[in-house]
């Protein structure tokens, strides 16, 4: 994820991610924050992305890997 | 979830969850790059009931990652990295990781479909389809063209070759290769005489210092990057020097940035090559015993050139001084000074790495010899980790294209048309009567769309074309004039064979639904001349169906209607395959194709091409054991096969006789030596001016794959990357009062797109220049590039042309 000014500023959004279940934390550097999302359905997952996409600071979601084994059906 | 799935389940997700933090931080903390490790060696594959594992070559770019492919029940389920490959030793990127579920997007085109009057589709029978073909091109041969790619399986591409070359006397066969890598083959050319690199990914684990020529391996080629990136993790010593237009990924990992202007690197090289002159610290033994000296006659520009002297040389060189240079490129007298005494030192092994910046180039040939010049001059080159190393875009650019040469100047095997000992050698191969081939080149591909795209009536003597496995309406540049124009032209034919739809599709008169990378069987040859084979694993879906198949199925129908190209010397048809009793197999009858291995039989045929250049390949059954095998792959006297990995070497190139170092064998000038060239700078054909004030490059990012016509359909990656945009630098923003996100027009005296914007994003372009990826068919950027082109490679500079952008408010008022 990266934000628009350095993440430990960013304290709303990274509250919010912490309170939600499907979301792990991981490093951070500058304006930048990795994380990891595990759901267990295609509606949760997009959910999440949505959520995520909508929090305050957030200008870009990169993804770094996707586990596809379970998203054989995600396809549009 | 089935049995076996479930075995993949609560360990794996953990194992995943874990890889998937890792490749994340990694890209946070610039360390290393979004690749990921597989979790599996392969023979702990989960195998289960019912599920089986067989390798394939990934799908996307020509790094040629292996992947062991997971099929349950007639699908493919999961996808490893495969450990057992050297390219890859287990890793993917994020596009490999996902490269099974571009079989399964939902709207795969199933049936072909041909266009009515109104402008809607119908299904039609597939024997319906060939027919409509068959007669087009029995009415008038001479004005079709098969266009096609470097994703064109070897046996693909060497079966359109030979329908058109040895079928049908008609050298209007290009692939888009020409739009990716052309300059590259024509540096090669110009340089050593023969096509493709020397060295392989091995420079990239043992070179002291990498240089990026104006390309992004961070995101393009990920996992190759990770290999250079991954020996600092493990305490090596690489320094990175990225020469680019744009701060992108590949800068965050690199030691040096050195920002140069648009077409700056044609003096850079210039630069160093003086530097080495006039500082004394050229490698005169190397010179002396393996090079000579070219530059354009005065007459005009030609592939080989002329003759100059080492005096001459230095005075052409003398002018190109680090102040000049700075003039020139942007870059400062001191990081030219830098680049020439790094050169100028034998203690280091450098690389160099390029791929589309250096080849979408109006000056492409020019500065592919002058990199390999600074390479040759400093010898720098042939050891391991000292090397001039080409990148390719895609994953069979160079095994079909390059070694089959699917090209409209090109025979197989490096051999080209206008040779009549050539074209008598293929003839023999092909067993078909001496004068078939047809002497004269045929259209390059922007040519060629010229053609197709002119009214007849108007002198565009191209009617009918055959695309497959690509998407020029949306590839090619300048699009209005190279592909729009063919929407009003009622006498002109546009076939397209895909697997899904797409801007080409859009225009196409008939559409043949393809089956794709592991539907069908395949062989691709990768960046580091490396063959990849692998088998069909699963069915295509519908009606979709080989584009083999359907090569000689036209030509099977040809050789009904009596077409004489379509016969050998015997009355034979040219792709007649006979089981062991001597019987044909009627591999036409798509129900039949696969009563065969007609991979195997192409491939074998194909073999015969490939000793002339030293190109020589091992028979099919060996790519079948091996993770591929880079050429020349020679038998052995125990009977077992060695490949290559350093051409022209003697430590490592079975043809360099004995006891020498080096033997450059198929040198232009027939003496065993390199050229190194002299090219003088010349400015891009456009400059930004006060009508259009930017500069303009495109390109790609890392989720998607060129055209985005699968990796789209995907949603993870779609999601993280949905839309194209314009990368701005902000101050220009600032300047302009646009917003980050706010949509703009980006417009050139071409045509324009409309974008939203991204400031300091992926990609940190500098004042007065814009960045733009092609990948989004809903945003076509080469409806405002230029089709200008290399005057030798013919391959057009998608990087610079002058534009400007608007606010759409503006732009609507
Ligand atoms: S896209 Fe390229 S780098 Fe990524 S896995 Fe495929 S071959 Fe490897």
């Amino acid at each position: 994820m990266t934000f628009d000014s350095p993440v430990e500023q960013c304290t709303e959004a990274v509250e919010t991610l912490r309170a939600m279940p499907e979301v792990d934390l991981g490093q951070v550097r500058d304006n930048k924050l990795a994380i990891v999302v595990d759901t267990v359905s295609k509606t949760q997952d997009r959910n999440v992305w949505d959520a995520v996409q909508q929090l305050p600071n957030v200008t870009d979601l990169a993804i770094a890997m996707v586990a596809f084994d379970e998203d054989k059906d995600e396809n549009p | 979830m089935s049995q076996s799935m479930q075995t993949l389940s609560h360990d794996r997700r953990q194992l995943l969850k874990a890889s998937a933090l890792a490749a994340a931080g990694s890209l946070v903390t610039g360390g290393s790059l979004p690749v990921v490790q597989a979790d599996q060696a392969v023979d702990d594959l989960p195998t289960g009931e019912g599920m089986s594992w067989n390798k394939a070559p990934c799908r996307f770019c020509g790094t040629g990652c292996h992947v062991q492919v997971g099929v349950e029940d007639g699908r493919v389920v999961a996808v490893a990295g495969d450990k057992a490959a050297d390219v890859n030793k287990g890793l993917l990127c994020v596009k490999g990781y996902h490269v099974g579920g571009i079989l399964y997007g939902k709207d795969r085109l199933t049936e072909p479909l041909l266009r009515q009057e109104d402008g809607s589709l119908k299904p039609i029978e597939w024997d319906e389809a060939i027919k409509i073909i068959a007669k087009r091109i029995f009415d008038s041969p001479e004005t079709f063209a098969f266009y096609g790619s470097g994703q064109w399986t070897i046996p693909e591409g060497y079966a359109a070759q030979k329908f058109m070359k040895g079928g049908l006397s008609n050298n209007h066969i290009d692939p888009n290769a020409r739009l990716c890598m052309a300059s590259a083959v024509t540096g090669f050319l110009g340089t050593y005489g023969v096509d493709e690199p020397a060295g392989c990914y091995q420079d990239l684990d043992e070179c002291d210092v990498l240089i990026t020529w104006g390309n992004n391996p961070a995101e393009m080629h990920p996992v190759l990057f990770s290999r250079v990136t991954d020996r600092r993790s493990r305490g090596e010593n690489v320094r990175i020097i990225d020469i680019g237009t744009r701060r992108t990924r590949t800068t965050d990992a690199a030691n040096d940035y050195l920002e140069m202007d648009s077409h700056g690197d044609v003096p850079i090289a210039l630069g160093i090559m003086h530097l080495l002159i006039e500082n004394g610290t050229y490698d005169k033994s190397f010179v002396e015993k393996h090079c000579n000296f070219r530059a354009h006659p005065e007459s005009g520009k030609t592939l080989f050139g002329e003759a100059i002297s080492e005096d001459e040389f230095r005075k052409r060189i003398a002018e190109y001084t680090p102040e000049r240079v700075s003039e020139l490129s942007g870059l400062s007298v001191e990081q030219i000074r830098m680049l020439g005494d790094l050169f100028g030192d034998d203690d280091v092994k450098i690389t160099s790495l390029w791929c589309m910046g250096m080849n979408q180039h109006t000056m492409g040939t020019a500065i592919n010899t002058l990199v390999h010049g600074v390479h040759l001059l400093s010898g720098h080159f042939g050891k391991p980790g000292d090397s001039p190393t080409s990148l390719t875009g895609q994953p069979s650019a160079c095994g079909t294209v390059r070694e089959v040469g699917t090209l409209a100047h090109a025979l197989p095997g490096g051999r080209i048309v206008a040779n009549p000992e050539h074209r008598q050698q293929c003839e023999g191969f092909w067993n078909i009567p001496e004068g078939r081939i047809n002497a004269t080149p045929g259209y390059h591909t922007v040519k060629m769309f010229d053609q197709f795209t002119i009214p007849t009536d108007e002198g565009g003597d191209i009617t009918t074309m055959f695309v497959q496995v690509t998407n020029p309406g949306q590839t090619l540049p300048n699009l209005n004039k190279l592909f729009n124009d063919k929407k009003n032209l009622a006498d002109k034919f546009l076939i397209v064979s895909d697997v899904y739809p797409t801007p080409t599709t859009e225009l196409a008169d008939l559409i043949l639904p393809a089956a794709m990378w592991v539907e069908k069987n395949g062989i691709y040859g990768n960046s580091e001349r490396r063959t990849q084979q692998w088998f069909k694993m699963v069915d295509p879906p519908g009606d979709a169906r080989d584009d083999t198949w359907m090569t000689i199925a036209i030509a099977h129908k040809l050789f009904e209607m009596g077409h004489e190209g379509m016969k050998d010397k015997d009355g034979e048809f040219i792709f007649a395959v006979k089981d062991e009793s001597g019987e044909e197999v009627p591999i036409w009858e798509f129900d039949r194709y696969y009563d065969t291995n007609v991979d195997k039989h192409l491939f074998e045929e194909y073999r015969q091409f490939t000793t002339m250049k030293h190109k020589n390949l091992a028979p099919y059954d060996e790519y079948v054991k091996a993770r591929g095998l880079r050429w020349p792959v020679v038998e052995q006297e125990d009977g077992s096969w060695r490949e290559t990995k350093f051409r022209f070497s003697g430590f490592d190139d079975p043809f360099v006789a004995e006891g020498e170092e080096f033997d450059f064998y198929h040198s232009s000038t027939k003496d065993g030596r390199a050229q190194i060239w002299f090219h003088d700078y010349e400015p891009p054909p456009e400059m930004p001016d006060d009508e259009y004030p930017m500069w303009l490059c495109t390109g790609r990012v890392l989720e998607h794959w060129h055209t985005g016509s699968m990796t789209r359909r995907l949603a993870p990656l779609n999601r993280a990357m949905p839309t194209g945009y314009v990368e701005m630098n902000m101050e220009d923003a600032k300047a302009a009062n646009i917003r980050q996100g706010e949509k703009v027009i980006v417009e050139s005296r071409r045509g324009s797109c409309e974008l939203p914007v991204w400031i300091d994003g992926r990609g940190r372009p500098p004042r007065g220049t814009i960045f733009v990826p092609f990948f989004d068919e809903t945003k076509l950027i080469n409806n405002v590039t230029l089709d200008e082109h290399c005057p030798i490679s013919k391959q057009p500079d998608y990087k610079k042309c002058a534009a400007r952008v608007k606010k759409l408010s503006e732009a609507e008022s």
